[in-house]
């Protein structure tokens, strides 16, 4: 079975529209981002958040009259998961030693007739929210310093360049779609937390494992065309690629789905900042790391890259055996 | 064939050794199973149905329902205690679940050195009052290290050190390097409080580990009172000195214990038969006629009582028992060594003490303990001085029980039992026998625990209640199969023959990365799981490169035995150059992530190099073997 046959897309010659397209869309992020700001889970800011469950299932009102009893009427409540699981977060500035009891006494002698499980609670100090956000900044750092020096030491320092641009891309939009999904859908509960970072660098090394292997049948064919149009070559390289790059991202793809739809609250963040970047990660290696290397060629190092009229600007191979030939 | 032998023969040993490292975490699982089956719980609800309670208060009823529980709980504790050794073996190998999947607290605690200064000094004044006041919003503000702060204030006032702390010659250099060297200990003396308080609450695989220089992480699996925890890991330590009750006594009231258990009546008359006939019994025999010694083992040289790890919760049983109680004098009290003190066949021995309920002495009166070698004799000691009032006591204390033992006791656990060897007048003792500079160590932080503060704070505590554990089990068992159902199925349509083959592979590598997991008695967290059905996208990459290189292969008209090498060695450096980046991250994210996001990166690492492995090394030797046996076409779909 073969979902693609032998294409011959020009993927390089569109590349100017799809920058155009990758701004906007950046843009658009980073705007929601300075107006909305960017929601970090309590890893990050501090405070105390506890996950109760009540048979049967109570207002959001009506636990936050109660909770106005004992000052903390203020904390943001929240649906969480079931309809009758509600998440109450107490901001750190706010937060004592038992917080978190003092809540549940308060809501069971508020409620008594309703049955109050303690799901999860958690309590973060606001020196530790400080330093793993400066941990995850950290880990992010060094993540893309050492895919820089790997790639510019198997490949070119410009390929360097080109993916970890996109690679930059990627973690952008990625990042404008939490904020824009966790505004407009907050029953997604999507934040910034701790497992959310380890999504950004797997996105990270995902988006990069799309852009090695493009990069890969770019370095074995320019070695077997040599002199031949760098375009055409890219092209051809994407082409040759493309039923791989199809597959792959579509199981990764297909993967996730099902983690965001089964996997629950937890993972349900990590899931949807990874769906995200598979999507941006494998349109990057085309759109953004390879076109950046042809985009150098010609601007920079002024290589005319112009095609004739008469040549088709992906590489055509007419007969496979002459390929396997030259391979040979 | 030949080939390959050897690539077959590390796929049979890789898979052996995997299935060898799991089958602990199995039968674990089925014990596990089998004590739920036997408890009570079930039974209790039946019958509390078919025998309605009748009005009582509800104290009186609870104190029933508890009795009845035990009683219908008996079948369980019974195999618990015949399976006892096997049971902890397995638990102990088994690959564990982290806390966001079993339930349990995880707490981050860091010593408070400003309430550490606080607590040490001592004539604390309206004069220090104030310093302590203004150090505390200079290091609040700044962030700057209290110890330097604390020396600067009392620069400014020329007031000196040695009025508040150490002795009161001391200038102001010596004080600030006891000090220094007191914030530097703290944490260890917190940490040392901790585990044993940890080790005595009972909760299983309890883990507590050291965080840079002030904090220490404590993770408590299947616990969930905060309250009670809180109080556990904070509360201030108690040091005592307390003495051992004459061995005579006690081997009478063992004696005592013994025969109840054995149903002996006649105590008298069943002494005079032991001691003649022990010695040529079985095993099995001794423990029915002796099943108090056949628990708490008594050296026959020294003296000393012994219990197995094992047997504690049994022996703790017995010692509750109403009729044991009655021949208990009601001045014992009973305590286990810190620490197992012997390491036979794998089974941990505890040191078992009958000591004075009345301590002797508190640790308050310590002022420091060092541990050192001797001179003379080149072994480790440990040096204890203390306060004049501290040394008037223990001058009479040591005076009234030369060649006895004191034990020392750090809340209720006893990490020492010296002989007194002679009056101590001026407080300075020195203790011998330890076995090794470690134990002196210990030895010296315990004592100096219960004199010296080691205020923590709280600072991160994370709480995950049992039933959200189940759900996230759940939640990551289903979306596990799901993902893995779509992969294989799509695959085996897509890539025909190959896909099956790679499928196959896929499956032998989740052995795999569970196995490497309970071999490094690693911890799955839900992250992990993630990681895990990650590696699956991430396996299926590897095959899907060199199916589509075949294809291409084949197309340019190669033999099929042509086409499958070319494929192999042509997508080989792209899936290196890929994974290797994977493996990058995943080492980065081990690096600063904390907790769960660790385990992610764990099994993202893990399962990155199984599964090469398993893409590239098993699926080509299949391939190889069909074409050995005569394939001229594979299907690739």
């Amino acid at each position: 079975m073969r979902i693609f046959p032998r294409t011959n897309v020009d993927f390089i010659g569109k590349r100017h529209l799809w920058y155009v397209v990758s701004g906007s869309l950046i843009l658009i992020g980073l705007i929601t981002i300075a107006i909305r700001g960017l929601n970090y889970g309590i890893d990050f800011v501090g405070g105390t958040e506890l996950t109760l469950q009540f048979t049967p299932a109570l207002h959001i009102g009506e636990v936050r009259s109660s909770l106005n009893k004992i000052g903390h009427g203020d904390a943001e409540i929240k649906t969480f998961g079931a309809a009758n699981q509600l998440l109450i977060r107490v901001k750190a500035s706010e937060q004592t030693a038992n917080t978190s009891e003092q809540i549940i006494s308060d809501l069971k002698s508020s409620f008594p007739n309703t049955k109050i499980q303690l799901l999860e609670d958690n309590k973060i100090g606001p020196e530790i929210g400080q330093e793993l956000r400066r941990d995850a900044v950290m880990a992010i750092f060094y993540g893309l310093l050492a895919i820089l020096v790997y790639v510019s030491f198997r490949f070119q320092f410009i390929y360097a360049v080109g993916a970890v641009l996109a690679l930059f891309h990627d973690v952008l939009i990625t990042l404008g779609a939490v904020a824009i999904f966790g505004w407009i859908v907050p029953w997604l509960n999507i934040e910034i937390d701790q497992t959310m970072v380890a999504a950004f660098l797997t996105l990270v090394a995902y988006s990069m494992n799309d852009t090695v292997v493009i990069f890969d049948r770019i370095r074995e064919n320019l070695k077997i065309y040599k002199g031949e149009n760098l375009i055409r070559v890219m092209n051809r390289s994407i082409n040759d690629t493309l039923s791989r790059t199809i597959i792959t991202s579509g199981t990764a793809f297909i993967v996730l789905l099902v983690l965001l739809i089964f996997g629950g609250e937890v993972t349900r963040g990590f899931a949807f900042a990874m769906l995200v970047g598979v999507v941006t990660g494998t349109y990057s290696s085309i759109y953004v790391a390879s076109s950046i290397v042809v985009d150098y060629n010609v601007y920079i190092k002024k290589v005319d890259l112009r095609l004739p009229q008469t040549q088709s600007p992906v590489l055509e191979v007419e007969k496979p055996y002459e390929v396997a030939a030259k391979r040979a | 064939m030949r080939k390959n032998r050897f690539k077959i023969t590390l796929i049979i040993a890789a898979i052996a050794l995997a299935l060898y490292y799991l089958y602990p975490t199995y039968q674990s699982a089925s014990y596990d199973k089998k004590l739920v089956e036997l408890s009570g719980q079930t039974k209790l609800v039946d019958y509390l149905q078919s025998h309605p309670v009748q009005q009582m208060s509800d104290s009186l009823k609870q104190t029933y329902i508890d009795s009845l529980s035990q009683a219908f709980d008996a079948d369980s504790v019974n195999y618990y205690d015949a399976n006892v050794k096997s049971i902890q073996d397995a638990r102990l190998k088994r690959i564990k679940l982290g806390l966001d999947l079993q339930g349990g607290m995880h707490i981050v605690l860091q010593v408070n050195i400003l309430k550490m200064l606080q607590d040490m000094a001592k004539n604390k004044d309206q004069t220090f009052n104030q310093i302590m006041q203004q150090v505390t919003s200079i290091v609040n503000k700044t962030g700057a290290d209290p110890l330097t702060v604390l020396g600067q204030q009392f620069d400014q006032r020329g007031i000196r050190l040695s009025r508040y702390y150490g002795d009161i010659r001391d200038d102001n250099a010596k004080v600030m390097s006891y000090l220094s060297d007191q914030a530097k200990t703290a944490v260890d003396r917190a940490m040392e409080i901790v585990r044993n308080r940890v080790d005595q609450y009972g909760v299983s695989e309890p883990s507590i580990q050291k965080q840079g220089s002030a904090r220490f992480i404590v993770e408590l699996p299947g616990v969930s009172n905060e309250t009670e925890v809180r109080e556990l890991l904070q509360g201030t330590a108690l040091l005592e000195f307390k003495l051992l009750q004459p061995e005579a006594v006690v081997v009478k009231v063992f004696q005592a214990i013994d025969d109840i258990l054995a149903g002996k009546k006649d105590t008298l008359a069943a002494k005079s038969d032991t001691a003649a006939s022990d010695s040529n019994m079985t095993a099995a025999q001794f423990a029915k006629e002796h099943p108090f010694f056949s628990i708490v083992r008594v050296s026959s040289q020294t003296g000393d009582a012994y219990v197995a790890e094992s047997d504690k919760d049994k022996l703790e049983r017995i010692l509750e028992r109403s009729d044991v109680q009655h021949v208990i004098p009601s001045d014992f009290q009973f305590l286990y060594s810190a620490k197992p003190q012997i390491v036979d066949q794998g089974q941990k021995f505890y040191a078992f003490y009958v000591v004075n309920k009345q301590a002797e002495l508190t640790g308050s009166v310590i002022t420091n303990a060092q541990a050192t070698i001797d001179p003379t004799s080149n072994t480790p000691v440990v040096q204890m001085t203390m306060n004049s009032q501290g040394a008037r006591d223990w001058a009479r204390i040591t005076g009234a029980n030369i060649h006895k033992r004191i034990a020392i006791v750090l809340d209720n656990a006893v990490y020492s039992a010296p002989v007194v060897q002679n009056k101590i007048p001026n407080g300075s003792s020195q203790i011998t026998g330890m076995g090794n500079m470690d134990e002196a160590n210990v030895l010296a932080i315990v004592l100096r625990a219960g004199a010296l503060p080691a205020p923590v704070d709280i600072v991160e505590e994370r709480n995950v209640g049992p039933s959200l554990g189940e759900d996230s089990i759940r939640n990551g068992i289903t979306s596990g199969a799901a993902a893995l159902a779509l992969i294989i199925l799509f695959m085996g349509i897509y890539y025909r023959t190959g896909g099956v083959t790679a499928d196959f592979a896929l499956l032998l590598n989740i052995l795999f990365i569970l196995g490497v997991l309970a071999a490094f008695h690693a911890t799955l967290t839900l992250p992990g799981i993630a990681g895990m059905i990650l590696t699956f996208a991430v396996a299926v990459d590897a095959n899907v490169l060199i199916y589509e290189r075949i294809r291409e292969e084949m197309t340019t008209g190669k033999t099929l035995r042509a086409a499958i090498d070319q494929g192999y060695s042509k997508a080989f450096t792209a899936i290196f150059d890929s994974n290797i980046i994977s493996l990058f991250t995943g080492a980065i994210l081990y690096q600063f992530g904390t907790g769960p996001v660790q385990g992610f990166a764990l099994t993202l690492m893990v399962g990155i190099v199984a599964s090469l492995f398993s893409a590239i090394v098993i699926t080509r030797v299949i391939f190889d073997i069909m074409v050995e046996r005569g394939a001229t076409t594979i299907n690739f779909g």
